[in-house]
């Protein structure tokens, strides 16, 4: 299962596509479980948003029965994964 | 973004409906100077006058002042600056009125056709967008040089016009310079425009980043 690439500017990569695969959940599902829009879910999820809330995290990490370090990683830039 | 276009009024109402109005006049006055002898646009006719700010005459009253409205009362003193004008005005004299009026009218009007396309686009694409930033800076721009470039232009041509009418055999710089006034207003209101544009491009970052939270 490949995470999604880090744009440029940060080496965070996030794993929701993994955990969402894993648990057998769709997006929309969990956009509905979390209170986020599925716009914003996917934004995530593709690696283009700039900054998580913690309440989102929270939510997620509720959602998901996960720890952030599970939903998020991180790769120096440059270094392939 | 849908809250956006408000955040630019009163501004773009007030800047739509003054340009329209003078478009209108300007429109009007063209029409009716191809009917009419006595309206003239952007060419004068009639008489032809030219005041001498270098010159001044102080007084503190005597007989002719006497037959004025504004007497001076005791200790006062009334500055006088003479007028020269013509009422036969030669092709060239005409020509440097032109040139002493168009500029200002060419700028005033660009300016509003420019603020006016600046606030759409600003109300289509968004306020805080970088593209916005750099177009009131550009227009700062416009404000600066056009300012300076038709205050210079317009101080030519009225010290040419004045030597035209005294008999000075030529317009000097120093004549130019008298007659020169510096645009402070529209300086400072393109270097507000400047800091205007800094700040609008650190809040359009904030909205950048903004838009990127989940």
């Amino acid at each position: 299962m490949s995470s999604t690439e880090p744009p440029e500017g940060h080496g965070i990569e996030v794993h929701l596509d993994r955990l969402l695969a894993e648990r057998g959940m769709t997006l929309t599902e969990l956009a509905q479980r979390v209170g986020v829009t599925t716009v914003n879910l996917s934004i995530l999820k593709n690696g283009r948003a700039k900054a998580v809330r913690f309440t989102t995290l929270t939510s997620l990490c509720e959602a998901l029965d996960c720890q952030p370090g599970d939903l998020l990683a991180y790769r120096p830039e440059g270094r392939p994964g | 973004m849908t809250e956006e276009p408000k955040l630019l009024e009163p501004l773009a109402t007030a800047v739509g409906f003054v340009l329209k109005l003078v478009i209108a006049l300007l429109a009007l006055g063209f029409v009716l100077s191809l009917f009419n002898s006595n309206v003239h646009v952007g060419w004068s006719s009639g008489n032809v006058c030219a005041t001498d700010q270098n010159f001044l005459s102080s007084t503190s009253g005597d007989s002719t002042l006497d037959q004025m409205e504004f007497l001076p009362k005791g200790g006062a003193t009334v500055g006088l600056h003479p007028q020269f004008c013509t009422s036969n005005p030669s092709g060239f004299q005409r020509l440097l009125v032109t040139f002493e009026q168009l500029p200002t009218l060419l700028m005033a009007v660009g300016s509003l056709l420019w603020l006016n396309a600046l606030l759409r686009r600003a109300a289509r694409d968004g306020v805080y967008t970088l593209r916005t930033t750099a177009g009131i800076k550009r227009f700062g721009w416009w404000l600066l040089v056009g300012s300076l470039v038709v205050s210079a232009a317009k101080a030519a041509a009225q010290a040419a016009l004045l030597a035209t009418l005294t008999g000075r055999a030529t317009s000097t710089a120093a004549s130019w310079l008298s007659t020169w006034s510096f645009p402070t207003g529209m300086v400072f209101t393109a270097l507000g425009l400047f800091t205007f544009a800094r700040i609008l491009r650190a809040g359009a970052a904030m909205r950048e980043d903004l838009e990127g939270t989940v």
